[in-house]
């Protein structure tokens, strides 16, 4: 270990004052460092043992005690921007939450297209000992109706596959891409090279989403206008990639 | 992110600390702080509470350790060089005084322009 400033025969470390400036100093980091746990109390801690030994060093420079305290806070810099520069590196939520979008996505299609697979084998399974008559659908005025059947309920199966696959890729993904630092600690996505296939994956799935409705009950919706879901799968593709890229960015431009 | 010598220091800082942390050894925060400080000649005298963070983001980055010193007199928090680190400096040492060579190159023939 080196020699430090205060290794050179001055007395340990000096107390604070009561309500001093130093106090009051370190209660304004404290509350700046609301959701950092153990990595903000473990910068506090470093901090206050950084300004005890500052106020030692103004001390043996003759300074009071008072106007070592005002000196050693004047070099450490504003309580806030400690904070700020705390809290950004141990409490960044905007990639924790487009990793909980992300699962959250991924499951609700998952359950979303088991649920449809149900429904779809039940259709199939009992439609058989329904009366025909009771169960149909109308395609147009003019038309006889027609019994629905197992025909339609391979259809909502397929469709019910094709979500719970699209809900394991993106859970799948999100597992292949989910990394630990060095130290252990959850390492957030989506982290800037997997950007492209975040924005890519859920550009594919909001595409799908929005527009299945207007492909599977076309006839249905004829009247509707095909801009209503077409705008909206742009507007999520367009949140979809811009959101990852300010979040890159952001945390990038708190990096020092 | 504060300025030396009217240049912004943002993306300079992680280099300065690995750099001081291979120079001293393992040592904490205040020492860090003060070595720098001297070692530049009082050029980066930072306004210290930026250390901290910087040291800490590093220490998530893997590139330093850190563990509390039960011999000193209080409880301090002791930063050094992991293996990672020790090649990162390394690495952007290199990058750096690349750059710093060719910077110099091209402000020295200004310089001489100016003279003329």
């Amino acid at each position: 270990m080196n020699n430090t400033p205060s290794d050179n025969g001055l007395p340990g470390n000096a107390e604070f004052q009561p309500g001093g400036v130093a106090e009051r100093w370190l209660d304004a980091v404290f509350d700046g460092l609301t959701g950092t746990g153990s990595g903000g109390r473990r910068a506090l801690a470093e901090i206050e043992d950084h300004l005890r030994e500052s106020v030692t060093d103004g001390i043996g420079r003759g300074l009071e005690r008072t106007e070592a305290e005002r000196d050693a806070v004047t070099r450490i810099g504003p309580p806030e921007r400690v904070a700020r520069g705390i809290r950004a590196t141990h409490r960044n939520l905007a990639r924790p939450v487009l990793t909980g979008t992300w699962l959250l996505a991924g499951a609700s299609m998952l359950a979303l297209g088991v649920s449809t697979m149900l429904t779809a084998a039940l259709q199939v399974t009992i439609d058989g000992h329904l009366d025909r008559n009771v169960c149909t659908v109308i395609r147009s005025p003019t038309s006889a109706p027609v019994p629905c059947g197992a025909g339609g309920a391979w259809h909502l199966g397929a469709e019910g596959l094709a979500l719970v696959g699209i809900g394991l890729v993106v859970l799948g993904t999100l597992g292949i891409l989910r990394r630990f630092t060095k130290m252990r600690a959850v390492s957030w996505l989506p982290r800037r090279r997997a950007l492209a296939v975040t924005a890519v994956l859920f550009a594919l799935v909001s595409l799908y989403l929005l527009g299945t409705p207007y492909t599977t009950f076309a006839r249905q919706y004829k009247s509707e206008s095909v801009l209503i879901p077409m705008g909206c799968a742009v507007v999520a593709t367009a949140a979809a990639m811009l959101v990852p890229v300010w979040a890159a960015r952001l945390r990038q431009s708190r990096s020092i | 992110m504060p300025s030396v010598l009217g240049m912004d220091l943002r993306g300079h800082l992680d280099l300065l600390l690995l750099a001081c942390l291979h120079q001293c050894g393992p040592v904490h925060g205040y020492a860090l702080i003060a070595a720098l400080r001297e070692t530049s000649a009082g050029a980066f005298d930072l306004p210290e509470g930026t250390v901290y963070p910087a040291l800490h983001r590093l220490e998530r980055d893997g590139l330093v350790s850190s563990e509390w010193d039960a011999t000193a007199p209080r409880r301090r928090r002791v930063y050094a060089l992991t293996p990672d680190g020790l090649a990162a400096v390394a690495d952007r040492g290199r990058q750096w005084c690349a750059f710093a060579t060719a910077m110099q190159l091209v402000l020295s023939k200004i310089h001489l322009a100016a003279d003329l």
